[in-house]
């Protein structure tokens, strides 16, 4: 049985803390890795130890798999917690780790791997009996693709083998477009990720995307922790998921949960992962692929089941069995998760920079902030623009929209645009209390969720604007008593 | 007192004059309002506006003021120098090349000194997972690049700065 005592931390931001105090609720130690513009992160500050890495840009250090090793080497970490993004998903990593005789808290390499070549995936599933979308494998045979492509009938979604995160997807209506729309595709999986090998999926209209929560230990027993629904996204990101979907009826929650626990017993899955299924409206699923790692939504369902994700993690890693079975996880009331992203939506969520001048986390019952920002703290493009997730639970949806609602009211950013207006716009547009949201919404009720400031929301902000301008007030009265408070927030 | 502010692209001429009771007195496109402020223990200030308080957290940067207030949200306000505005526009718009997003550079493709030609790529950005390529304006040489690759920079960030050939 692996036995370690102190764990590196291969992350940063929100997700390194989260981890960090995770392992340190355990009785664990931690070494937080970093690279130098993370030095004064919240992360960095509470752990006990960290130690920095070197790169080109800060990403290439997250991303130096010989530095993370040697860096566990150095500090003595037994362990390594890779969070998400970066390293969590890299199946030479995970080995590199392994020869080195450190454990890595996540599935075994060849998992991995498999779950990471979507095409590989999508069999592997298929041929256990689980549902994928109909469709059609390139490489399965390059001189029929088209044929076996048009087959599979239209609408139908183009999809490069290589590709990652809805670049190079295109839709295709009209049958006559397939052969061009190919092409089209072809060229741009070449120029996005250098490789033009394609497959298409039968695209399912007003598609919701419901993911499934598992866990398994070494011993090949697996559960399930519910569905979680993200389908309100942009540009094929999310910003709001929520537990339970409010699309699923019982049977269908169980169907979709029992095959995605089946999924991951068929790949002998160790840890916690998810399972990712892309739902239509007459109530069909179909498998869309697996992330080997612990996801940034996690904790909706941590807060419904009352499982700490993290944790579960650690004993696995540690060999231990899973402390529950199937039966003792049941969901209590309504948790609903939003991004605050460093962005602007009005602009076509172009990703906003700028430095934090003042961040008030937002409290109250049912609330939980996982953040890893701090007043001062630069924002810059460098990294993913994700400052906090505000989530927030409720008894029922209802109550947790409105708690969420408030939450984002309350969480003071300033010194950087943020998303927070765009979700309350959201979770109070009809389509999203109705629980009738599908991909498609964001883009379809744009005009909807646009935000046009009124007379006195724009007398607000013209007269804090008045009240803190020394010179111009300073010109047009004597020194008024309030400047020196004012004068404080001067950066 | 005039001042020029720009919140969410939008220019709002404003003359801040006294009013009674050492209010301001804010006149903005046939608007009047009396603003006043008063620090709160908690670090919030109260704004009276025509009578009505608000709770709101303020924040000031070099250019902008930043204010968050329950109900509506956390706003930008920028002040704009219009002399200044003006006159950056005259001069500079064909010298300075400059990011038309936040993003981080992936390469850059000339060296200062070099001649270049109208259509040349310059350097190539990437923002929002999107690579984009920044190309020469016009005819000219690198005066300046002010950013390497790896670096990342934000809105209207000056990336490469021309000169006459």
């Amino acid at each position: 049985m692996p036995v370690f005592q102190k764990v590196l931390i291969a992350n940063r931001g929100e997700i390194a803390l989260r981890i960090h105090r995770g392992l340190k609720a355990m009785g664990l130690s931690t070494v937080v890795a970093h690279h130098a513009v993370d030095a004064g992160s919240p992360a960095v500050r509470e752990a006990g130890e960290a130690i920095e890495l070197h790169g080109p840009t800060p990403v290439a250090a997250y991303l130096d798999i010989a530095q993370m090793v040697e860096a566990c080497r150095r500090t003595g970490a037994q362990a390594v917690h890779p969070g998400y993004g970066f390293l969590s998903e890299n199946a030479a990593f995970a080995r590199a780790l392994e020869q080195a005789g450190i454990v890595f808290i996540g599935p075994h390499a060849d998992t991995i791997e498999l779950m990471g070549d979507k095409v590989r995936a999508r069999n592997f599933v298929a041929e256990r009996g689980f549902p994928v979308a109909p469709g059609a494998i390139e490489e399965d045979d390059p001189a029929t693709f088209v044929e076996r492509a048009r087959q599979v009938g239209t609408p139908l979604l183009i999809k490069p083998s290589a590709g990652g995160g809805g670049k190079g997807m295109r839709i295709v209506r009209d049958p006559g477009q397939l052969e061009a729309e190919i092409q089209a595709a072809r060229r741009e999986g070449e120029r996005y990720f250098g490789d033009g090998r394609l497959f298409v999926e039968r695209y399912v209209e007003r598609p919701r995307h419901i993911e499934v929560q598992v866990l398994g230990d070494e011993n090949g027993r697996v559960v399930h922790l519910w569905e979680r629904e993200c389908s309100v996204q942009r540009r094929f990101q999310k910003i709001i998921e929520e537990t339970p979907s409010p699309a699923l009826s019982a049977q269908q929650r169980r169907d979709i949960c029992e095959a995605a626990a089946g999924i991951a017993r068929a790949c002998h899955y160790r840890g916690a992962g998810t399972v990712e299924f892309i739902y239509g409206a007459g109530g069909e699923f179909y498998f869309l692929e697996m992330n080997t790692r612990l996801q940034v939504e996690h904790p909706v369902t941590e807060m419904v089941t009352g499982v700490d994700l993290v944790r579960e993690q650690v004993r696995v890693a540690r060999g231990e069995p899973l402390a529950f079975a199937q039966s003792d996880i049941v969901q209590q009331g309504h948790a609903i998760e939003c991004r605050l992203y460093a962005e602007d939506a009005a602009h076509d969520f172009r990703p906003a920079t700028g430095k934090i001048l003042c961040w008030r986390a937002p409290a109250g019952p049912g609330v939980r902030v996982d953040a890893g920002v701090r007043e001062g703290q630069a924002v810059t493009t460098a990294f993913d623009p994700m400052i906090a997730k505000i989530v927030c639970h409720g008894a029922t949806r209802a109550q947790a929209i409105e708690r969420s609602v408030r939450a984002l009211q309350d969480a003071v950013l300033l010194g950087v645009t943020t998303n927070a207006r765009y979700l309350t716009r959201v979770l109070r547009h009809p389509e999203f209390m109705q629980g009738r949201a599908d991909t498609g919404m964001l883009a379809r009720c744009a005009d909807e969720l646009r935000f046009a400031p009124g007379d006195e929301d724009t007398d607000l902000a013209i007269a804090a604007a008045v009240l803190s301008d020394r010179e111009l007030l300073r010109a047009v009265h004597s020194v008024p008593p309030m400047h020196a408070a004012m004068g404080a927030w001067r950066n | 007192m005039r001042r020029r502010y720009l919140i969410d692209g939008q220019t709002h001429d404003v003359v801040v004059t006294r009013g009674a009771d050492g209010a301001l007195q804010i006149d903005r496109a046939g608007r009047r309002i009396s603003a006043r402020a008063e620090p709160l223990p908690d670090g919030r200030h109260r704004l009276t506006i025509d009578g009505r308080d608000h709770a709101v957290w303020i924040a000031s940067s070099a250019d902008s003021v930043f204010v968050h207030g329950n109900a509506t949200g956390a706003a930008e306000v920028e002040t704009v120098d219009p002399a200044a505005a003006d006159g950056h526009a005259r001069a500079g718009a064909a010298d300075a090349l400059s990011a038309p997003m936040p993003g981080t550079v992936i390469a850059v493709h000339v060296a200062v000194g070099d001649a270049i030609v109208a259509g040349q790529p310059l350097i190539v950005i990437e923002s929002m997972k999107l690579e984009t390529t920044l190309i020469a304006p016009r005819d000219g040489r690198v005066r300046a690049v002010h950013f390497g690759v790896g670096s990342s920079f934000g809105l209207k960030a000056t990336l490469v700065t021309l000169a006459d050939a």
